[in-house]
């Protein structure tokens, strides 16, 4: 039996510490709003929350890739709105499946866009995702002329307001998102391959990795899946919106920043980007419950993520 | 070393001497800046000649003087290895307090209290990021969110008009022909290169950006460095406060929105790695008037903003694409 050294023990307890740091808070987070405001756990409430936080989720777990392979993508919020707009506009015109079948490309073609020239031009992902970020947003507005695409039918609504049985539809999907993630990061040549590229590229190249493919992969993956969130996001509001997702990139990087992955690339996973997400939209919900003002939102949420950082610094 | 290149054989010694393509590569890759803005200026030249005229400058110069700030304030912070997402709501703060302490305590504090207030979004900012060790973009992405509460809740959400009328001199005023804004965002882009590549100060903070690990092996401070790094950011943002204040004469918390992308857009554009470490200043100015060109350009040529945000995307591609080429080859 293998006996660990007082270091080595105090460090595993470290690890696990600062794994465990932002689901504790999390769960802390839950039975103090629970206590505190009863409406919190209601059905109503819990429907919302839950909604909210798989819109994010499905978002974050293509930012996750992304981030695990030593990149960022700032272009999600850009590509939920064109997403948006190209798949209400398909469904006015050629009905509901069709319609989600174009938002779906239309994301994987902007994704990958981005894995393209970030792989073959070898431009930093900052500036390629910003400047697709930029690219995007003036796309969505141009082809509405700012006005949003209004009289979508009934039916396109379903996706993101439905359920089945009593689980909202997006949540099904988020759920469905972040399995299949999981289970490629942690079982595919793929998911290993995405760890190694990110966290020594040129190791990873020398190992026979075909890095610029991964890459490819993993932009089209976040844009495929920051369509998804599109899709689920102009079904909810039921029209077609210019500015869908702005801003959405950067909570999703906090999502993932507060789950625990390292920004830098090599390590984490969906499964923490899970908590993160969770831990923002509760957080979000109970400042709305609580009726804080908007712009102390702000403070708040921003406070939050720093504080939450310093939670798990503290554990390592 | 004269020593060493003269005992070297003539067969190795060839080995050294650079080739006449990568010499001219290597001065085009300085001047690949220039060039573009050369080009840029001919092509809306021809497209409206109203770019050409002075009044059109003087715009231009307007314009571009608070991004050529902001774009300062973001070289020191990706120089020294972080990066700054929060100049922009850094900047709405700054506007808001300066607008109202101005209105309260005469202009000149009112100008303190707008550098201070950048100068503690920076000190907080490069606290967490130097003395914490978290990573900056997201300390700067919870700063962002953290600065725009507090504009917002300071001002109610309402832009600040009460302010004495001394306000608008900087915005408004021109000495000789050169606007007073652009003065100033001249000043400062001196200041920034006496500090950045003349000092060891700057050489210190270049240090910390490059290989922190490597600079703190060689006793470095790094964690001093980082933090002025995005102390002097912030310091910057509090200067450009005042400029974007003072041209319309009053305090609005959303000023600066989207300043913190444009800036890290002029400066990667202007030949700033984004690991940190190496980069120029001027690169960045550059970048910042370049980007202040073309938005004036393609306002002028009568583009609608939303084509114009797909044009600025696909040139900032190109422009970065431009600029790794040039000094690739010239490698």
């Amino acid at each position: 039996m293998m006996r660990l050294s007082l270091m080595a023990q105090s460090q595993s307890k470290r690890l696990v510490w600062a794994q465990l740091a932002l689901p504790s808070a999390f769960v802390v987070m839950c039975i103090a709003l629970a206590v505190v405001h009863p409406r919190f756990l209601s059905p109503l409430n819990m429907d919302n929350v839950s909604r909210q936080a798989a819109f994010l989720m499905i978002l974050s777990a293509g930012q996750t890739f992304a981030i695990i392979s030593g990149g960022i993508d700032l272009s999600s919020g850009a590509v939920v709105s064109v997403v948006g707009i190209v798949t209400t506009l398909i469904v006015l015109q050629f009905g509901i499946a069709p319609g989600v079948a174009a938002g779906l490309l239309a994301g994987a073609i902007l994704g990958s866009i981005n894995g393209a020239i970030i792989a073959r031009l070898k431009l930093p992902p900052m500036i390629v995702t910003l400047a697709m970020s930029t690219f995007g947003a003036g796309l969505a507005l141009t082809i509405t002329g700012g006005m949003p695409v209004q009289q979508v039918p009934m039916d396109f609504s379903v996706i993101g307001r439905g359920w089945i049985g009593p689980i909202p539809i997006p949540v099904i999907l988020a759920v469905l998102v972040t399995a299949v993630s999981y289970l490629v990061l942690r079982y595919t040549r793929f998911g290993r391959h995405v760890y190694a590229v990110g966290a020594n590229e040129d190791t990873a190249l020398l190992s026979g990795i075909s890095v610029r493919w991964r890459k490819l992969q993993v932009y089209t993956m976040a844009g495929l899946m920051a369509g998804l969130a599109g899709i689920a996001l102009s079904s909810l509001v039921d029209s077609g919106q210019p500015r869908l997702g702005e801003g959405m990139e950067f909570q999703a990087i906090a999502a993932v920043a507060l789950g625990g992955t390292k920004l830098g690339g090599g390590e984490g996973g969906v499964i923490s980007t899970a908590f993160g997400v969770l831990f923002v939209s509760v957080l979000a919900n109970g400042l709305n419950l609580l009726n804080v003002p908007t712009y102390s939102q702000w403070l708040a949420m921003g406070a939050a993520l720093i504080a939450a950082l310093l939670l798990q610094r503290a554990g390592r | 070393m004269p020593i060493m290149e003269q005992s070297a054989p003539s067969a190795v010694a060839s080995q050294f001497k650079t080739p006449l393509r990568s010499k001219v590569l290597a001065r085009l890759g300085n001047l690949g800046l220039p060039i573009a803005m050369i080009v840029l200026i001919l092509l809306f030249g021809v497209g409206d000649p109203r770019f050409l005229t002075y009044s059109n400058a003087e715009n231009v110069m307007r314009q571009g003087a608070v991004l050529v700030v902001v774009s300062l304030a973001q070289t020191f912070a990706i120089v020294s290895g972080s990066i700054d997402l929060s100049v922009g709501s850094a900047l709405g703060l700054a506007s808001v307090v300066t607008a109202l302490v101005a209105s309260q305590a005469g202009l000149a504090v009112g100008y303190a209290a707008g550098i201070a207030t950048g100068a503690l979004v920076g000190a907080v900012n490069g606290y967490f990021v130097a003395t914490w060790r978290l990573n900056s973009i997201i300390v700067t992405l919870g700063m962002l969110s953290i600065a725009k509460g507090l504009a917002f809740i300071i001002s109610g959400g309402i832009t600040i008009s009460d302010v004495p009328d001394s306000f608008s001199i900087i915005g408004l005023q021109s000495v000789g022909h050169f606007p007073l804004m652009a003065l100033i965002a001249l000043v400062a882009f001196v200041v920034s290169l006496i500090i950045l590549q003349s000092t060891s100060l700057g050489r210190l903070i270049y240090a910390t950006g490059g290989n922190a690990v490597a600079a703190n092996l060689s006793g470095v401070r790094v964690v001093r460095y980082r933090f002025l790094g995005l102390l002097a950011s912030g310091i910057f943002v509090g200067i450009a406060a005042i400029l974007a204040s003072s041209r319309v004469n009053s305090g609005n918390p959303l000023t600066g929105t989207g300043y913190e992308l444009q800036s890290i857009a002029a400066v990667v554009v202007g030949g700033v790695s984004l690991r940190g470490g190496e980069g120029k200043v001027w690169g960045s100015v550059l970048g910042a008037i370049l980007i202040a060109m073309l938005a004036n350009g393609l306002n002028l040529i009568g583009l609608s903003s939303y084509l114009q945000s797909m044009i600025t995307g696909a040139i900032l591609v190109l422009a970065v694409v431009i600029d790794q080429a040039l000094h690739r080859q010239a490698v």
